[in-house]
């Protein structure tokens, strides 16, 4: 458990209304894309069943012992929730295994290089890619991946990522060095190798 | 980390794409189930620990006996003061950062903004109602501090602020550099831009007193006063329409057509752009009253919602001068 983890439950236990908003916003999208990338045709499930884990998250948050991060924990609960619905309808049988539960994204990060765009094989190998980037991003400190998305999917500049932000240039150019060092780990340790030269041209 | 890995991080974002996200109806569901639960979840006391026997001395006792007389003179409260609730953003246009004690966290519609909070929009837009009937906007570019749900401290950039009417009762104080606004009952606008601050009233009246406690000052409708380094400036007969509120309209929270009268709807537009009504008749007038509107209407470009709805209900309708006519424009 992080610090952050553990002032912001603390807070929650103490009935303070920014932190629920906080803890709602961060995690309630994340959840989702746990969820989703586990059930990909079922988008209204994956809502219903991050709600159904946040609830119980928030009703049981006294049990949180803070020996795994909150992400962590939220995500236990998460794959609870999703056994559950699964026993209770056969459809969610589709769920596949991801990169994330079974780290076999190096091999994906080879076929990248060979850049053979028209390969069938290579073209589920970049959607699970995709998905370890994605989780990767869940897994990361609340502003992080904030800041990775704009900078390099929405192409805006650090002046406009630091007035968004209230920072100084300085500052943010420096959290993003902190963000891509903090994604570069979380990618490797899900198993999609380094980030540093994985897919170079 | 070198520029070669930054660039691996940047190739391996541009793969991923933006992250999805959930739908706002889904997400605005789970927010009150959430809530719901986190509010179960205060409500019931945390469980006990377990009880341990001390061998307790008389001192020890009469320390224990000095704390229970302070117990009952000064109680704790048993439960947490929820915390004040100043704004609820209502609308969003783009994007915007609230900024707390908690940290930093993105708006999102139908949120509730805590008194203390500051939200600050870059290239996005926000409505928000304060109390019952005050709708309150942001500009692109606005830093706004909630301080209560009657007072806001305007930091930087442009407000615009709709009480309802001449009559309501809402009142809001809005702090700025250079003073503070009191409103009676009026739309306006408040902006500020470094040491510059000004005061548009469309409708109603505004009092504006100065930082240094001078006298307040009466600005009515279609005055702008402008004060820069204490100095001020009043200019009177101002249009309560253009280019200058626009903004303000872009941004309303849509109107809810269904089943309402063409008559309800065209006043709500008039009063959102500060036109004045004029009908080719009063027969036409009547008929506005009896057509009901159904359905949904793109609210975003005033001119394709009119020829739309002129399509609808037969009912020609133009914008000219500020003044939108029901009816052949004269």
């Amino acid at each position: 458990m992080t610090p952050n983890d553990q002032d912001l439950v603390g807070r929650l236990l103490r009935g303070e209304r920014p932190a629920f908003d906080l803890f709602f916003n961060e995690y309630y999208p994340k959840l989702y894309r746990f969820v989703r990338r586990r059930m990909p045709r079922d988008a209204s499930g994956a809502e219903d069943i991050a709600q159904a884990t946040l609830c119980r998250a928030l009703e049981s948050l006294r049990s949180y012992r803070g020996e795994a991060a909150l992400m962590t924990w939220l995500c236990t609960i998460c794959r609870r929730e999703m056994s559950a619905r699964w026993q209770e309808n056969r459809a969610y049988a589709d769920a596949a295994p991801l990169a994330e539960d079974d780290p076999q994204i190096r091999s994906a990060l080879d076929s990248l290089l060979a850049a053979e765009q028209a390969d069938p094989l290579l073209a589920t190998n970049r959607e699970q890619v995709r998905d370890s980037i994605r989780a990767a991003l869940d897994y990361l400190p609340a502003p992080y991946a904030d800041i990775l998305e704009w900078k390099y999917v929405r192409e805006m500049s650090v002046a406009e990522i630091a007035a968004r932000l209230g920072r100084t240039p300085k500052a943010t150019e420096s959290l993003l060095t902190r963000a891509r060092e903090a994604f570069r780990e979380t990618f490797a340790l899900l198993g999609g190798g380094p980030a540093d030269g994985a897919i170079t041209p | 980390m070198t520029r070669r890995s930054e660039r691996s991080v940047e190739q391996l974002m541009k793969l991923a794409g933006e992250r999805e996200m959930p739908a706002a109806d889904a997400m605005e569901r789970a927010r009150l189930a959430a809530h719901d639960s986190w509010q179960q979840l205060l409500q019931q006391a945390p469980a006990r620990a377990p009880r341990r026997w001390l061998k307790i001395s008389l001192g020890l006792a009469a320390a224990a006996s000095v704390t229970l007389f302070a117990w009952l003179a000064f109680p704790p409260s048993s439960k947490p003061v929820p915390p004040a609730v100043a704004a609820r953003v209502i609308s969003l246009e783009g994007g915007a950062l609230s900024h707390h004690a908690a940290g930093d966290t993105v708006v999102f519609p139908a949120s509730d903004v805590i008194a203390g909070t500051t939200l600050e929009t870059a290239e996005g837009r926000i409505a928000l109602t304060l109390g019952d009937s005050l709708s309150l906007r942001m500009n692109r570019h606005t830093r706004l501090r909630f301080d209560s749900p009657a007072g806001v401290t305007l930091l930087a950039g442009d407000i615009y602020v709709d009480s309802g009417g001449v009559n309501a009762a809402g009142r809001l104080r809005i702090e700025t550099p250079a003073g503070v606004v009191h409103h009676v009952g009026t739309q306006f606008q408040v902006l500020v831009a470094g040491a510059n601050t000004r005061v548009r009233v469309r409708e109603g009246r505004v009092l504006f007193t100065p930082l240094d406690a001078g006298e307040p000052r009466a600005v009515a409708a279609g005055d702008e006063l402008r004060i820069a380094d204490g100095r001020t400036e009043l200019t009177r007969g101002l249009p309560s329409f253009g280019a200058g509120w626009d903004w303000s309209a872009e941004v309303a929270p849509p109107f809810d057509i269904e089943s309402r009268p063409l008559a309800e709807f065209l006043a709500w537009t008039a009063r959102e752009h500060g036109w004045q009504i004029r009908y080719a008749s009063a027969e036409l007038q009547q008929q506005t009253y009896e057509i009901r509107l159904h359905g949904a209407l793109d609210q975003s470009n005033a001119d394709a919602m009119f020829e739309r709805v002129s399509l609808i209900t037969g009912v020609p309708l133009q914008t000219r001068a500020g003044v939108l006519w029901v009816g052949a424009a004269r």
